[in-house]
Order: C-alpha cells, then sequence, then structure tokens
C-alpha cells in the first residue's frame, strides 16, 4: 500500500535527481524538469547568440535552443567527439536542451540533504547552482534551470 | 453513473454557447451597421445600403430582445427607428448620421457589458435615444413602449398602427399563430408584430376565437393569433426573415394580396390557417404564397442576397489543427523529396514525378486552407472610425478618415495583432500630427485634416499604410532628444528618414507636449515591437508641414513561406523567396572592394552594395572570398538595391515557418526558424532586418552581432 502511494505522489520531502557529468564535475538537475534524455545531433548556429548557445535543435516539429551546461557554468566546453547527450527540459514553460558530457546517475534525496551552496566568491556558480546536494552518494550542485536563459538581448 | 446524472438535465452550457453566437453575430451586425453609416455618411444614398444598414440595426434588436438584453433592444430600436424613416422616405438626413454613429459606439458597449454580464450605466442609453429622438426621425411614442413590453409580458390587445401610405407598394397578409413553445423560449410576439409595423402601412388584428373562458386556461398555453395585413414596399422574402427566430415555434402564412382588394378573402378571424389549403407549417418550407407565380423566378435570385445560407461558423481551433497537420504534410513533402533523390533510373525519375504531383497538391491545399484564416482588414479599420471620433471629441481637432483596401485579406492571426498598433499610430497621427482647425487654416490648409489607412497586397506581403496631413515630425526635436537619451552621438550626421525613424526607439517621442492621450514617449517603441511580434516591419517618413506616413508591412501568412535554400559558411539557410530579386554568379572583374570590409557589385551599371551573409551573421570572423560564391539580389523597404554573397543555392522550397521565440527568443536578422527534410533545423533570414541592422549599427553599438 505504501509503496503504492509512492508512484502515485512522490513523498514531498524527496527530491529525485538527474546527475551529470561536465567537464569532470557532478552537477544534478531535478527530474522533475527533465523531459527526454537523447543523444548529441547537429545542432544549427544562431547568430547573436552569447557563446554557451549551442544553437537550436527541432525535437518532434518544435524548434529549441541548446546550452552548453559546462560553457554555462564557466567549465572548459563539452567535447562533441566523445559522444555527449543532450537533457531536455522544461523551464518557466520553454523547452530547453543541456549539452552535458554524460549523463551519470538517476537518485532520490530527502530534501533535508538540499542545503545552500556555500559562499566561494564565484557569483555566477552561487548564482546558477544555488543549491547542492551533500547525500554520501555525491556532493554536487544542483542546476537551476530557470536561470540558464540569458536575458532576452535587445533587439 | 455519470452518464445518469447527465440524463434528464439539459446540457447547462447550451445556452451559454447561443448566447456566445449571439453575441458573435451581433458584433457582425455592428460592423455592418457601422459601415452601411459609414457609407451614408461619404453621400451614398442607394437603397440596398440603408436596407442592409436596417436590418443590421433591427437583427441586433431582434437578437438582443430574445436574449432578454432590454437595453440593447431599446437603444437598437431607436436607432432602427431612425433608420426606417429614412428608408420610407428616401432621404438621408445628413445631421442624423453622426448621432447614429455614437449610436453605434454606445450598442458596442452595450454588447460588450452584456457579454461579461456587466452592467452599462442606463443614462448611456437614455441619452443616446433622447440624442435620435432630436432628430425628428424617431418618436419618444416608438421609443417608449418597448419598456413596457419587457415588464408586462404579453398584451394581448389588437394593436393597429397605421403610418402614412406610401406609393408602389405590395399587399401582404401574414397570418401569425404562436404555439406555446414560442412563449417557452421567451420569444415576443408584440416586437415580432412591431417589426412587422415597421415594414409600413400595417393593420394587426389578434384573434381571441380560441381562447377559452379564465377556468379552462392553460396560462402557459398558446390561444392567440394574430393577422396582419402589411403594405410595403419590402422584399417579401425580408417579411419572412423576420419571423426566422420563431419558424419553429408558429404557424406563419403570408400571401400576397391583389391591391385591388382581395384582402377580404383571408382576414376573416373564422378562416383558421390550419383549414386553408395554401397554409404550411413553419417547420415545413417555411412559407407558401397563396400566389406562387408572384415570387417564382423572384426567390431563387435573392437567395444569394441573404449570406447566412453560404457562411459556415468554425471553430477556429479546427481551422488550427489544419494548419498544423498541413505543416506537417510539407515537411512529410520535403522528407519525401530528400529520399526520393537516393533513387536512379526510371524508378527515381516515376518517384520524383509523383513527388511533384504530391507537390502540385499541397500547394493547392495549403492555398485553400489558408483561405479558410484569411480574414478582410474592414472589421479592424472600422473600429478605427470609433476611436477617430472619440479622438475629435477629445482633441478638438476635425478629422476625415480615408480607408483604402478593406477588402484586403491578411491572416486573422495577424487581425488580432493589429489592433494595438494601428490604434497607436492613428492616435498618434491625429494628437500630434494634425493640427487644430484654425492652425490649419492659417497654413493654407482644409480645416479638416485627413488621416488615412490604406492596405495593399505588395510583393507577397500585406502593407498596411497610416498617412496624415498634418505638421510632420519635428525632426531637430527627436534628434535632440535622441541625443540627450544617448540613443545618437552629437557628431553623427543623420538623413531625415534615419532621423524620422528614431522615433521607434524607446523612449523617444513625437509629442512636443505630453499630452492626455498619447506622447509619454511610450509608444512607437511598444509599436515596432508589436509588428515585429507579428513578423512585420514599421518605418515612417515625415514632410515637415506636409504630414507623416507610417509604412507597416507584414507577412500574408504565419504558416509557410515560400524559400530560396543556401549555404552560408556550411550553415543551410532559407531567404524568403519574395525578397529574392535575382540570383547571379559574378565574375571578379565586377566585383570592387572599397574600404577594409565593404564590396560593390557591378550589376548592369549600377554599383550595389555586396555583403557577405555569412559574415552579417557573424558566422564568419575572417573576410569572405567575395570572388567566389552567388549574390543575390534582393528587395528591400530601402530604395537602394542590395546584394547579399552566399556560398552556394540549394533549391527553392516551400518551408513551415518555425517559431524561435517559443523556446529561445528572437533574433536580429533572422525571421523563424524551419525544419528541413533531415528534421534539422535551418534558419530564415530576415532580410530587412539585417540591412536594417547593419544600417542602425552606426549610432547603436549594442546591435551588432556579437558572436563571441
Amino acid at each position: 500500500m505504501r509503496s503504492a502511494r509512492h508512484q502515485s505522489a512522490p513523498e514531498p520531502d524527496a527530491v529525485d535527481l538527474l546527475a551529470v557529468r561536465i567537464s569532470g564535475q557532478d552537477f544534478c538537475i531535478e527530474v522533475q524538469s527533465v523531459r527526454e534524455v537523447r543523444a548529441w545531433t547537429h545542432v544549427t548556429r544562431v547568430p547573436g547568440a552569447r557563446s554557451f548557445m549551442r544553437g537550436v535543435l527541432n525535437m518532434r516539429g518544435t524548434v529549441l535552443p541548446v546550452i552548453d551546461l559546462a560553457a554555462r557554468l564557466g567549465l572548459a566546453d563539452v567535447d562533441l567527439n566523445a559522444r555527449p547527450a543532450i537533457v531536455i527540459v522544461r523551464s518557466e514553460g520553454r523547452l530547453i536542451g543541456l549539452l552535458v558530457d554524460r549523463v551519470s546517475d538517476l537518485f532520490q534525496v530527502p530534501r533535508s540533504e538540499l542545503r545552500k551552496t556555500p559562499e566561494t566568491g564565484c557569483n555566477f556558480i552561487t548564482d546558477l547552482a544555488p543549491r547542492m546536494v551533500t547525500s554520501e552518494k555525491m556532493i554536487a550542485g544542483v542546476v537551476a534551470i530557470e536561470r540558464l536563459m540569458p536575458r532576452q538581448e535587445a533587439t | 453513473m455519470a452518464g445518469i446524472d447527465g440524463f434528464g438535465t439539459p446540457p447547462p452550457d447550451t445556452l451559454a454557447a447561443i448566447r456566445q453566437v449571439f453575441f458573435e453575430e451581433c458584433s457582425d451586425h455592428l460592423r455592418e451597421f457601422e459601415a452601411g453609416l459609414s457609407a451614408l455618411e461619404a453621400g451614398e444614398s442607394d437603397p440596398e445600403t440603408i436596407n442592409a444598414t436596417f436590418r443590421a440595426a433591427h437583427s441586433i434588436k431582434g437578437g438582443a430582445a430574445i436574449f432578454g438584453i432590454s437595453l440593447l433592444a431599446r437603444c437598437a430600436h431607436a436607432a432602427e427607428t431612425v433608420l426606417s424613416r429614412m428608408r420610407d422616405s428616401g432621404v438621408i438626413e445628413a445631421d442624423a448620421i453622426p448621432v447614429l454613429l455614437r449610436a453605434v459606439d454606445v450598442l458596442s458597449d452595450l454588447a460588450a457589458a452584456a457579454r461579461e454580464d456587466r452592467e452599462l450605466a442606463p443614462e448611456l442609453v437614455d441619452q443616446i435615444i433622447t440624442e435620435l429622438e432630436g432628430t425628428g426621425l424617431c418618436h419618444s411614442a416608438i421609443a417608449a413602449p418597448l419598456d413596457d413590453e419587457f415588464d408586462d409580458g404579453i398584451e394581448f390587445t389588437p394593436l393597429v398602427v397605421e403610418f402614412e401610405s406610401l406609393s408602389e407598394m405590395s399587399t401582404w397578409a401574414v397570418t401569425f399563430r404562436p404555439h406555446a413553445s414560442l412563449y417557452d423560449t421567451a420569444n415576443e410576439p408584440l416586437l415580432l408584430l412591431e417589426q412587422l409595423e415597421a415594414l409600413g402601412d400595417c393593420v394587426v388584428e389578434a384573434d381571441l376565437s380560441d381562447l377559452p373562458l379564465l377556468d379552462a386556461l392553460d396560462p402557459r398555453g398558446a390561444y392567440v393569433c394574430w393577422r396582419a395585413v402589411v403594405t410595403t414596399d419590402s422584399d417579401p422574402s425580408y417579411l419572412r426573415q423576420l419571423f426566422d427566430f420563431v419558424e419553429r415555434d408558429c404557424d406563419l402564412v403570408v400571401e400576397s394580396i391583389a391591391s385591388d382588394g382581395a384582402a377580404t378573402s383571408i382576414s376573416g378571424p373564422e378562416s383558421k390557417p390550419e383549414a386553408g389549403e395554401a397554409s404550411v407549417a413553419a417547420d415545413e418550407p417555411r412559407v407558401q404564397p397563396a400566389r406562387p407565380q408572384t415570387m417564382s423566378g423572384n426567390d431563387d435570385s435573392r437567395r444569394p442576397s441573404s449570406p447566412k445560407a453560404t457562411m459556415l461558423r468554425v471553430d477556429v481551433d479546427r481551422v488550427d489543427r489544419l494548419i498544423n497537420l498541413m505543416s506537417e504534410l510539407v515537411t512529410s513533402e520535403a522528407v519525401l523529396t530528400e529520399c526520393a533523390s537516393g533513387f536512379g533510373g526510371a524508378e527515381g525519375a516515376a518517384l520524383t514525378a509523383a513527388i511533384e504531383d504530391l507537390k502540385g497538391l499541397t500547394r493547392a491545399l495549403e492555398e485553400s486552407v489558408m483561405a479558410i484564416r484569411s480574414q478582410v482588414l474592414g472589421p479592424v479599420f472600422q473600429r478605427m472610425s470609433r476611436l477617430v471620433r472619440e479622438m475629435e471629441g477629445r482633441t478638438g481637432k476635425k478629422v476625415r478618415l480615408v480607408i483604402e483596401g478593406e477588402e484586403t485579406e491578411v491572416d486573422r492571426g495577424l487581425i488580432e495583432g493589429l489592433t494595438d498598433p494601428l490604434t497607436h499610430m492613428i492616435r498618434n497621427s491625429i494628437d500630434h500630427g494634425l493640427e487644430l482647425p484654425q492652425d490649419r487654416v492659417r497654413r493654407g490648409k482644409p480645416a479638416i485634416g485627413e488621416v488615412r489607412v490604406r492596405a495593399a497586397h505588395r510583393g507577397g506581403r500585406v502593407v498596411i499604410e497610416v498617412s496624415d496631413d498634418g505638421a510632420g515630425i519635428n525632426l531637430s526635436r527627436v534628434l535632440e532628444s535622441a541625443i540627450a537619451r544617448g540613443r545618437v552621438s552629437p557628431d553623427q550626421s543623420l538623413g531625415p528618414n534615419e532621423i524620422a525613424n528614431l522615433i521607434f526607439e524607446p523612449g523617444l517621442s513625437t509629442a512636443e507636449a505630453v499630452t492626455d492621450v498619447s506622447g509619454r514617449g511610450v509608444g512607437m517603441d511598444v509599436v515596432r515591437k508589436s509588428v515585429q511580434s507579428l513578423g512585420g516591419r514599421i518605418s515612417v517618413h515625415t514632410r515637415e508641414g506636409a504630414g507623416t506616413t507610417f509604412v507597416l508591412s507584414l507577412p500574408l501568412t504565419m504558416a509557410v513561406l515560400d524559400g530560396m535554400l543556401v549555404m552560408v559558411d556550411g550553415e543551410r539557410m532559407v531567404v524568403p523567396l519574395n525578397a529574392v530579386l535575382e540570383s547571379i554568379k559574378p565574375k571578379a572583374s565586377e566585383i570592387r572592394t572599397i574600404g577594409p570590409r565593404a564590396s560593390l557589385l557591378s550589376i548592369r551599371g549600377e554599383q550595389v552594395p555586396y555583403l557577405d551573409l555569412a559574415s552579417m551573421l557573424g558566422y564568419r570572423s575572417d573576410q569572405a572570398n567575395m570572388d567566389t560564391g552567388i549574390a543575390l539580389l534582393l528587395e528591400s523597404d530601402a530604395a537602394e538595391p542590395i546584394a547579399f554573397r552566399v556560398d552556394e543555392i540549394v533549391d527553392t522550397r516551400q518551408v513551415v515557418i518555425k517559431s524561435l521565440e517559443d523556446n529561445y527568443q528572437s533574433v536580429s536578422g533572422i525571421a523563424a526558424a524551419t525544419i528541413l527534410g533531415d528534421g534539422k533545423v535551418a534558419l530564415i533570414v530576415d532580410v530587412n532586418g539585417l540591412i536594417e541592422g547593419r544600417r542602425q549599427n552606426g549610432f547603436v553599438p549594442e546591435r551588432q552581432f556579437a558572436n563571441a
């Protein structure tokens, strides 16, 4: 009975996380916002875009942008020759692809194991990953996907 | 369980749905009403125009009465009465038209209020009715009784009204026997009879012979039959139309009576319609004239005049679904074409031929589907006449609104998005463009200013111009203001049009004084944004003292586009075919380099700027080899021709437009995206956006395509 209930409504104080690997570091994305994970395919470059914006991709008729998550977090660009993956997430009504080296794990942690990311002096990491998971499994920043898209530049 | 629950009770939203249809029709009628009045105001006196105007007012009244929206019905009734007098006398009272136009405004407000279940102050209605009565064409005796009818319900007394008789009329005997269901559905026979009276000379008698004694009377029953003899110049089909709403709930007989006095044969109260040979229940073929020969022949020819029979109201979602499917079809076709290119020999040729056929069909289908979604611009423009009237009142300026090309068809998506920018531009023209009457006279212009709205299809786009003959934009002030706000550096030299177009920059205003209507510097930049979001462009041309013209250019459809697929630094891109005038493979001798990065291409003796598309988009940072590649000579909004260099042309094809903004953002120089046959995304070049961007780079540095 209990487990059945778990399936329909996950325990509010547990968080499902998808762990990804970029530039040798672990980061997590809340599974709740993940739509699918797909293999790397060619993306179309977009003029005037920031360097971490790899381009746009067609997912079943929808055109969506692909962000190099490593570049976005200030790390070395994802190596396209190493067969990277694209994690498609939904954030504030938009679909966004996140380019990562690979998807490494799927796990659940109690919400109590999510902490505020300590100030390291690197502002944009604390901005883009304001919380981190500190379980025995891993210690990794949880990416705030709603902050990944740059604000619309003036057109 | 749910099925049983829902069984006996009628679906609760049926009435709401009918109401919805009523309001939609009501707004159609209001538009017809206003269009008719505008035509009359412009001096048209064709009886059909008056009739159409009258019918519109009349339909509003009828519907409003059925739904018990008494204020709307009262107001429409008063307007209708004025119109019916004009129609009868054949004289257009010029003084009454402005009052009627104001009545349209009140009616629109009333309809909008009723739709949202809001209350509107009855004083508004009283005031307009008083004004309508002030025209001398509408007597309070006619406008007032309606009020009581709504309160008292059914009136059983015979009603005899006689208007002055008019010549050249035919006489009709109408027998109208309501069923109980007519009352159950909240219809009011008096309203119908009154409409009958409005047609001309009319005598109505109530036949009470079926009325039982009080103890046998079912209060919900129907016992009264009315007989009317109408002498009218109206079309008999119109006479029947009056009873359209209740045709299933009554017995109705309309018989022609020769003017030599045959009327006695049917007006006797004892001849029941059921007994007569000519009587026909209304739910069978509606009306059987007593002398069919007088109607036959006429009937068929008159049918087309009633547009309702050939129109179909369709839920927009269904059309949109159709368009989505069509887009998918175009994409599949591209996939098929891609696959077929791998086949050779006779099979390949047959396949290619079959695909060509498919393409033809797809295109025909697409045009038909888009035609469903197209709507004429007329209703949007008509809304502007109200705006102009209100602006006249508020600014004290005299304005003549001239509308051209209201029959131009555009996608309905555009129609919705156009209202705001158009409103803003017209407001701007009246508030800032036109001068006060005395100033205009002093400058040798007619006291009445002119605002002209013109729409036309031009080069695969819809072009809408809003022009005024006012003072023009004060360019030195705009420049001053732009410099003060740091949009332009003081040492830049700009042409007059460049300065004028600065008004689309945020924070700049054309206004010398901020008024309550517009001119707070939040305006034209918002207009440009909303036009751009429709895939359009806007520009302004002005001559000091002579006036200002806004030019809006919009795509025809928002779903598919004819494009030229080109290669640009390894990327496939689509250039809208309607922008390409010519493609040229230039010889090295035809290309001149001037300065570090600029080239000119000589085409038939003319030197045309020749720009590398890849560099403009920031794809290529090094200098392209201009001597290789293909030149596309492009048509742009700018007067001068311009050519873009691309690496090669792949083919021309139809592409389905996909939004970039949905998941990403708008990109300067890019109109939208599309999906090619192999599932990859290609971007669609916004030719004018790129040219504009290049021109503006000079003074708006952050516009540059910085690709780090």
